[in-house]
C-alpha cells in the first residue's frame, strides 16, 4: 500500500466518524477497487455547470454524469439535472444557455448533490480539468455536510496533456481543451456547454486515451497516475 | 424531465441514418437514450463480438471491414453502417471477423432493445431482414402493378382451366361451355394444347357448314392458336389480338397452358393509350403525320412512370412504339418507291435491339440485302433507308452520331458482309471493334426477311460462343468503367453541366450490368437481346449463380427504375431529362438501395474479370 493509499483511507475513516448524513456516509464508505483493469470496473464521467469558475462565490447550476461500466458508456444510466441557484446565473447563461426561467422548478443543491453522491458511490469520478468540478463539488459538501468528501478522480485533460507531451512537441493549452480533444479524435462535436454532453464526451474521451495507452488495458492506479 | 437525459446529437444521427428514421417518436428516444458507446482502437486488430450476447452495431467513426471465414472482403464500412445483426437475428454466431481499420467510436444496441424496436417499425425490422438477406430487393419501386399500362397477364388470366381432349363431340363442349358461361374452350391432348374452339368456330366452322353436334372438336377447333406468355403484358396481348382479329388467347406458363384471357378481360382492365398509339401509327399515311403521333411518346412515357410501371415495361413499350413506327416506315416507303427488288432485313441494334429505350434515344439499325445488289438495286435501298431513317429524326429519334443506320453504305450490305464485320469483331478485337461489339451484338430483327437475320445471328453465335480471347476482351471492357462507388461505400460525384455533383446512372449503372451480362450471353451463345431476358436465360446455367443472376436483374430493375423517375421528375420541372442524379435529391434509404445496387454491379465485375479476363486486364 502506497502513502497515498494510507492517506486516503485514513481520510475516509475520519470523514465518515464525522459524517451524519447516511448518503454521506455510504458515499464514503465505499471505496473503489483501483487495483483492477479498466474494462472490468465501473467509473462515472461527471460534468458541472457553474456561474462562474470561483468555488467559492460561484454555484453549480446543472450536473450530467453517464456511467462507464467495463469499459462500456451506458447511456440508459445517464443523468442531467439542474439546479436552482441562490442567486442569479447572470451573465454566465451566454455560455451554458441556462436561464433564471429555466431553474424555478429545479432541484436543490442538496438533492443533486445526493442523486449524484448515489451514483458516484464506489465508482471513480471522470472529468475534464476535473479539480475545479471537485473544488465545487467540496464547496457544496462543506455547505451542506458541514465537512468535505473524498472523491477519486482521474482527469482527461492531465492524460490528454501527457499524450501530447509524450509526442515531443510543445503544445498550446488551448489543444487540450474538451472539443478540441475530442475533435483530435474525430469525435462528433457533441452538445458542447450542456452537462450531460460534456459529460459523454468526457467519457468518449477517456475510452479513446485507455485505447491509445493499451493493450493491455491499463488499472484505474495507473489511470489515476497519469492524472496528476 | 426525460428530455434532459437525451443526448440530442446521438437522437439526431439515429434519425438520420435508415431505418432509425422510420422509427416513432417514443421509440427513437427509446433507442438513443438505450443504447451503450464502446470504442475500438486498430491496436487490438479486429472486434470481438461475445455471441452469447448478440448486439446491433452502428458505426458513430471510425473504419471497419467485415471478413468470412475464409478472410475474404464481405464489406467496409464507416459512419453510419451497421454490423452484428444477423446473429441478432438468427441467433447464431457468424464466422465473420470485424477487423479495425481505423479507430472509432461504435454505438451497440442489445437484443431486448433491438426487438423493442423492430416491434415499434416493420420498417426498421424488414430492413434489417433484407440486409440479412442480403439479395437487394426493390420493393418500393414496384408498388404501381395494378396501374394500367403495366398490367400483365397474370393479373388477368383465369386460372381454372375449362378443356378437353379433340375426340369429343361438339355437342359436349357446347354443353360444357354452357355449363360454365364460356365462350371459348382449351383443347388440351396428351398434356399439350393443340388447339381452341370458340363460339365462333360453333357457328361457322359447324352450323354453317351443315354439321351437327356429332362432329368432332378435331375437325373443327382452330389448331396451333396463337398463345400468349403469362408475364407478357396485358397490352400486347391487347395487341396480338388487335392484329389478327381475335378474340381468345390461351396463356402459358413455362410452355404450359396456364389459362385463357378474352378481350373483354383485357378491355375491362386496361387503359389502352400504347395500343392507341400505335393503332395510330399505324392509321397514319405520311411522315408528317408520324411526327405529330410521336410527339405524344413523351407523355406515354410521363404516365407509364407516373404509374410506378416497371422500368423494364417502360423500355419494353417505348420500344415497341418505335418498333411500330419503324414499320410504319417501311411500309409508306414502299408504297412511295415501290415494292423492294430483293430480300431485306432491317436490324435494329443499342437500346433499340435490348428493347431498354428511353426517352432521346438515338436510332441504331442497320439492313441485310439477300445478295449484294446491282446498281438499280442499290439506289433503292438508298432511297428507302434515308427516307427511313430521316423520318426517324424528324420523329425524335435522331440520326446516331456513330453513323451506325441502314442509310450508310457501310451498314446496308448483304449477309456475307455483314458476316465479315462480326468475324473481323471478334477475332481482331481492337477498342473500337470492341465498342461496335458492344452496340451490334445487341441486335434484334424488326422487319424483312427472317432467314437472313437468322442466318446472321447463327454465325455470330457459333463465332463467339467459347472464343476465349474475344469473351477476355469484351470482359476487359465490361469492367473498364466501375460504379461510383467509392471507399467506405461513399458516392463518387461527377459535375453535370452545371457544375452540380451527380451520378450517372446511364453510364455508371444501366450500362454496366448491360455490358457484364452481354460477355454471359455471348459466352453462352444466346440469340436474346434483351438484358433482362438474357439474365432469365442464364438462369440455372453453371456460368453464373442464381443468387447472382437475381441480384443482377434487381439492381438493373432498381438503377433503371430510378433514372426513370428522375427523368419524370426533370420532365416536370421542365428541364432537360439527363441520366444524372443527385445524390442528395432522394431518401436515404433509396441512396442506401442504391449503393446496394452499384456494390452488385461491382461485385458481377469482380466476377466477370476472374472468369473470362485471367489477368489479362
Amino acid at each position: 500500500m502506497s502513502l497515498k493509499d494510507i492517506v486516503d483511507s485514513v481520510t475516509r475513516k475520519r470523514l465518515a466518524r464525522k459524517a451524519r448524513e447516511q448518503t454521506a456516509i455510504d458515499f464514503i464508505r465505499a471505496k473503489p477497487d483501483l487495483s483492477l483493469p479498466f474494462d472490468q470496473t465501473e467509473l462515472l464521467a461527471v460534468d458541472l455547470e457553474m456561474t462562474g469558475l470561483n468555488a467559492k462565490q460561484h454555484e453549480i447550476i446543472s450536473m450530467g454524469w453517464v456511467p462507464i461500466i467495463n469499459g462500456e458508456i451506458k447511456l440508459a444510466q445517464a443523468r442531467n439535472l439542474l439546479i436552482t441557484p441562490s442567486k442569479s446565473v447572470g451573465d454566465s447563461a451566454t455560455i451554458h444557455g441556462i436561464h433564471d426561467r429555466d431553474l424555478t422548478d429545479a432541484l436543490t443543491l442538496k438533492q443533486a448533490l445526493e442523486e449524484l453522491l448515489h451514483a458516484l458511490k464506489g465508482r471513480v469520478m471522470v472529468g475534464h480539468h476535473v479539480s475545479l468540478d471537485v473544488a465545487f463539488l467540496r464547496q457544496a459538501a462543506t455547505h451542506i455536510y458541514q465537512h468535505t468528501l473524498p472523491f477519486s478522480v482521474i482527469d482527461t485533460l492531465h492524460i490528454e496533456a501527457a499524450r501530447l507531451s509524450r509526442q515531443g512537441e510543445h503544445f498550446d493549452k488551448q489543444l487540450l481543451r474538451l472539443n478540441n480533444s475530442a475533435e483530435r479524435y474525430g469525435f462528433p462535436s457533441g452538445d458542447a456547454h450542456n452537462a450531460l454532453g460534456d459529460a459523454l464526451t468526457t467519457a468518449q474521451l477517456l475510452l479513446a486515451q485507455v485505447a491509445s495507452i493499451g493493450p493491455p488495458p491499463l488499472t484505474l492506479k495507473q489511470l489515476l497516475k497519469f492524472s496528476h | 424531465m426525460t428530455e434532459d437525459i437525451e443526448i440530442k446529437e446521438i437522437k439526431r444521427f439515429l434519425q438520420a441514418h435508415i431505418p432509425f428514421d422510420s422509427l416513432s417518436p417514443a421509440a427513437l428516444s427509446k433507442a438513443a437514450t438505450g443504447l451503450t458507446i464502446k470504442y475500438f482502437s486498430s491496436q487490438s486488430k479486429h472486434v470481438e463480438i461475445d455471441y452469447t450476447n448478440p448486439k446491433l452495431y452502428i458505426v458513430r467513426t471510425g473504419a471497419f471491414e467485415i471478413r468470412n471465414s475464409r478472410q475474404e472482403l464481405v464489406d467496409r464500412l464507416g459512419e453510419g453502417d451497421y454490423f452484428g445483426f444477423q446473429s441478432l437475428l438468427t441467433g447464431q454466431s457468424v464466422d465473420n471477423q470485424v477487423p479495425i481499420l481505423q479507430d472509432g467510436l461504435v454505438y451497440q444496441i442489445e437484443q431486448q432493445l433491438f426487438s423493442d424496436l423492430c416491434n415499434d417499425s416493420v420498417e426498421f425490422e424488414r430492413f434489417f431482414n433484407r440486409a440479412h438477406a442480403k439479395r437487394l430487393t426493390n420493393a418500393p419501386t414496384s408498388t404501381g402493378e395494378q396501374s394500367p399500362v403495366n398490367l400483365t397477364i397474370k393479373h388477368l388470366v383465369h386460372h381454372n382451366v375449362i378443356s378437353m381432349t379433340s375426340d369429343n363431340t361438339v355437342a359436349q363442349a357446347a354443353v360444357l361451355m354452357s355449363d360454365h358461361r364460356i365462350s371459348s374452350l382449351l383443347i388440351i391432348d396428351n398434356d399439350e394444347l393443340t388447339g381452341v374452339l370458340t363460339d365462333r368456330d360453333l357457328r361457322s366452322r359447324v352450323l354453317a357448314q351443315g354439321l351437327d353436334g356429332s362432329a368432332l372438336i378435331n375437325d373443327v377447333m382452330t389448331r396451333s392458336p396463337f398463345c400468349i406468355d403469362i408475364n407478357a403484358m396485358a397490352f400486347e396481348a391487347s395487341l396480338l389480338m388487335s392484329t389478327h382479329n381475335i378474340h381468345h388467347l390461351p396463356v402459358l406458363e413455362n410452355g404450359k397452358v396456364a389459362g385463357m384471357i378474352t378481350t373483354t378481360d383485357i378491355i375491362r382492365s386496361q387503359n389502352n393509350q400504347p395500343i392507341f398509339l400505335i393503332g395510330e401509327i399505324n392509321r397514319v399515311k405520311d411522315v408528317d403525320g408520324l411526327v405529330a403521333v410521336s410527339k405524344k411518346i413523351p407523355e406515354l412515357l410521363q404516365s407509364m412512370i407516373a404509374s410506378d410501371a416497371r422500368a423494364e415495361e417502360i423500355g419494353r413499350v417505348l420500344t415497341l412504339v418505335s418498333d411500330s413506327l419503324t414499320r410504319r416506315l417501311l411500309v409508306l416507303g414502299e408504297e412511295k418507291f415501290g415494292a423492294a427488288p430483293i430480300a431485306y432485313s432491317w436490324i435494329v441494334f443499342g437500346s433499340q435491339g435490348r428493347m431498354d429505350q428511353t426517352a432521346g434515344s438515338d436510332q441504331d439499325n442497320g439492313m441485310i440485302l439477300a445478295r449484294t445488289p446491282n446498281e438499280q438495286e442499290a439506289s433503292y435501298f438508298k432511297a428507302l433507308t434515308e427516307y427511313v431513317c430521316g423520318a426517324l429524326d424528324a420523329c425524335g429519334y435522331v440520326y446516331c452520331p456513330g453513323e451506325i443506320m441502314a442509310q450508310t453504305d457501310k451498314w446496308r450490305v448483304d449477309v456475307a458482309a455483314w458476316k465479315s464485320y462480326f468475324n473481323q469483331w471478334v477475332n481482331t478485337p481492337s477498342p473500337e471493334a470492341l465498342l461496335n461489339a458492344s452496340i451490334f451484338f445487341d441486335m434484334r430483327l424488326l422487319a424483312g426477311d427472317k432467314a437472313l437475320f437468322d442466318e446472321l445471328q447463327t454465325f455470330v453465335n457459333s463465332a463467339t460462343k467459347g472464343n476465349q480471347i474475344f469473351i477476355a476482351s469484351m470482359a476487359g471492357l465490361a469492367v473498364s468503367s466501375t460504379p461510383p462507388l467509392g471507399f467506405f461505400g461513399k458516392f463518387v460525384l461527377e459535375r453535370d453541366g452545371e457544375e452540380n455533383k451527380v451520378l450517372d446512372l446511364k453510364h455508371r449503372g444501366v450500362a454496366l450490368i448491360n455490358d457484364v451480362v452481354r460477355v454471359y450471353a455471348l459466352h453462352e451463345g444466346l440469340s436474346e437481346a434483351n438484358t433482362q431476358q438474357r439474365l432469365n436465360q442464364l438462369l440455372g446455367r453453371k456460368i453464373l449463380n442464381r443468387s447472382d443472376v437475381k441480384s443482377l436483374k434487381d439492381a438493373l430493375e432498381f438503377i433503371a427504375d430510378l433514372r426513370l423517375k428522375n427523368q419524370g421528375q426533370q420532365y416536370q420541372a421542365n428541364k432537360p431529362t439527363t441520366n444524372y442524379l443527385k445524390p442528395k435529391a432522394v431518401s436515404r434509404l433509396l441512396q442506401h438501395q442504391l449503393k446496394e445496387a452499384f456494390e452488385v454491379v461491382h461485385g458481377a465485375q469482380k466476377g466477370l474479370q476472374s472468369k473470362f479476363t485471367r489477368g489479362m486486364f
